[in-house]
């Protein structure tokens, strides 16, 4: 796959050059061929052209000397027409012969040959002319007109082997010319053909290919949204999970704090009859008893007066902080179970407000409140109430000793979480501080740190750090002991948009 | 008053409450009859078991919602479906003092509802007005 696909496109490359290449061949061998066929028909022609030439004048000799030998015997200047026009016609036909074939030593062996039988003609007919008969007879007898005639005819006969010789190589030549441009035709129309067929099977098989990796590509796509879809639908199972996980909690703590109350209200009901009961048992006894002079026991008297309401003292007190606790847990799961509704909060005015509603109480204690200007925020607005209330009312309930207190609320920007802006919000305090083992426990529900001097039951940093959680926020606590605590906020500036969170 | 004496029908599983229940009614001064039962199944006996004759008897009914077999609210439903029973008061006692269930509860028809206040001094009181209460106010005759 890999050597293939690295490997054909350079193949796909050089084939395409080598048919370019193959073209430019056929055309050139073409060119080439054609010129030398259109040479070697065109000496074929001049050949051609010699040759009849050469017979031309072969046939105007022998009319010549057919006419010679008329004349000699008849005596009649009728006969001599043939050999005036041969006289004429000959040098016109040499001159013919000689422009076709420049140079040739055959040609010159024949325009001798021909000039002497001529020269033989010539003067026998005038010796004729001349009325001398004997002497042109005596002169053909010498054989030298039979002579020069022979010469004549193997003159023009090699002359016209030469030239057949000639025609046929040309003929040969441009023949064999035409068949060599067939054939180049040919092959490289074969060649074009097998590379065109290669190129179009690598093109094919290239979008074969190609068609395969996108296949392959899109499966591994559907694989990846498969599981992406399945990592989705496990998050939001587990989303699920721990929505009704949550939900079961809340509504566990809100039955059993609710379930807890009817039996402690049958205890407190009960033990306020038993305290009405006491009250008017003593009141008979030092009402009717005593005035008549009836002795009531001491170990009576102590018991009726002493241990039945001491007993019921502590069962009261005990049965009340047990009903502020299932109060608390209620609250807290009611508190767990309100729908959030956020809305455009100015923390300035929300926080001076809040700050207004503890003056009296800060000014008491001696204690200066200031606040520096913070950013507004998008949030449930009791909620953000309850989370600063709690803390600055802390910060009031747990100042140091004999040094007036500051409590100081300042705020601005934090750093980004995830996607959520997120703002800090910070309350300082010079009050007791928290002591580092107690810096998490403060905000464990109906945990305290420190000495318990001041009244409460652990409730109001478990109740913030559970409302900070479902706002999205978190809760810091920074302390020296003996000097001050700071308690930092952190809220999103918008809310968090999560399926877990909500009711 | 009503010619036909009112009967209280006290609906609560919590035998302790009914005690306190009936003592602080009764401390209030009232002394109509008080039938007291303690499940939802013994409840729709006794107010529709019992003949169409007996459902004209002017009654007022106490009801508390955590019942071990049933929800307070299906008797409520129940009685304020019947033509004859749903004329008849229905006062809500209960420890539950959830917003919705409050909602819920008047939406069915219920007359009053009470939220029993822990505090035994609160609970009493709570009581005693409802004596009170119920001493000056007129239960319908049925038809």
């Amino acid at each position: 796959m890999l050597t293939f696909s690295l490997l054909r496109p350079q193949l796909v490359r050089l084939a395409v050059a080598a048919g370019a290449l193959v073209l430019l061949g056929i055309v050139a061998a073409s060119v080439v061929i054609a010129a030398r066929t259109e040479a070697n028909v065109a000496e074929a022609e001049q050949s051609q052209v010699a040759r009849f030439t050469t017979s031309d004048l072969l046939d105007a000799l022998i009319s010549a000397e057919s006419s010679q030998r008329g004349y000699l015997l008849t005596g009649k200047p009728a006969y001599l027409a043939p050999y005036t026009s041969a006289v004429t016609r000959v040098p016109l036909l040499l001159g013919r012969l000689e422009s076709v074939q420049p140079g040739d030593p055959a040609v010159a062996a024949w325009r001798t040959a021909i000039e002497h039988k001529m020269a033989e003609l010539a003067q026998t007919v005038k010796l004729q002319q001349q009325g001398q008969i004997a002497a042109a007879l005596a002169l053909v007898d010498t054989d030298r007109g039979q002579r020069d005639m022979m010469q004549a005819r193997a003159a023009a006969r090699r002359l016209m082997d030469s030239q057949r010789a000639a025609l046929t190589r040309d003929l040969l030549g441009s023949r064999f010319g035409t068949r060599l441009l067939v054939g180049v035709d040919i092959a490289g129309l074969v060649m074009l053909v097998l590379l065109t067929l290669f190129v179009g099977r690598s093109l094919q098989q290239s979008v074969r290919a190609l068609g395969r990796s996108r296949q392959a590509l899109q499966e591994a796509n559907q694989a990846l949204q498969a599981g992406r879809d399945q990592l989705e639908m496990a998050v939001a199972e587990r989303t699920a999970d721990l929505t009704n996980a949550n939900e079961e909690i809340k509504r566990f703590a809100y039955i059993v704090s609710h379930d807890l109350r009817a039996p402690l209200l049958n205890i407190i009901g009960f033990t306020g009859e038993l305290q009405t009961a006491t009250n008017r048992l003593n009141r008979f006894v030092s009402e009717h008893l005593e005035p008549a002079g009836i002795v009531v026991p001491e170990d009576v008297r102590v018991a009726s007066h002493e241990d039945l309401p001491e007993a019921i003292r502590f069962i009261q007190t005990s049965t009340t902080k047990m009903d502020r606790l299932i109060t608390a847990i209620l609250k807290l799961s009611r508190e767990g179970r309100r729908v959030l509704a956020p809305e455009q909060l100015d923390m300035t005015a929300l926080l001076g407000g809040i700050l207004d509603s503890v003056r009296h109480q800060a000014d008491e204690a001696g204690a200066v409140l200031t606040l520096h200007p913070v950013p507004p925020l998008v949030c449930d607005r009791l909620a953000v109430e309850q989370i600063f209330s709690n803390l600055i009312e802390n910060a009031l309930k747990y100042l140091a000793p004999g040094r007036p207190g500051v409590i100081t609320l300042e705020g601005g920007a934090a750093a980004t979480v995830g996607r959520a802006r997120m703002l800090r919000y910070a309350v300082h305090d010079n009050g007791r501080g928290v002591a580092a083992r107690d810096r998490e426990r403060i905000f464990e529900l109906f945990r305290r740190a420190g000495p318990q001097d001041r009244p409460g039951e652990g409730i109001g940093l478990a109740h913030v750090r559970a409302l900070l959680r479902r706002l999205g926020g978190t809760i810091d606590c920074e302390s020296t002991p003996g000097e001050g605590s700071n308690f930092i906020v952190h809220l999103p500036a918008e809310p968090v948009q999560s399926g877990a969170s909500g009711k | 008053m009503n010619a036909v004496p009112v009967t209280i029908l006290l609906i609560e599983d919590d035998p302790g409450h009914a005690r306190l229940i009936e003592k602080n009614v009764r401390r209030a001064g009232v002394a109509n009859d008080i039938t007291h039962v303690a499940d939802g199944t013994t409840a729709l006996a006794h107010l529709f078991e019992r003949g169409e004759r007996a459902k004209q008897d002017p009654m007022l009914v106490l009801l508390d919602l955590n019942l071990p077999d049933m929800s307070g609210t299906e008797i409520l439903s129940r009685i304020k479906a019947d033509p004859v029973l749903r004329r008849t008061p229905v006062i809500v006692l209960t420890t539950t003092d959830d917003r919705l269930e409050i909602q819920r509860c008047y939406d069915l028809g219920c007359n009053v509802y009470i939220t029993k206040p822990v505090e035994y001094e609160g609970f009493a009181a709570a009581i005693r007005q409802l004596g009170l209460f119920l001493t000056v106010m007129q239960v319908p005759e049925p038809a």
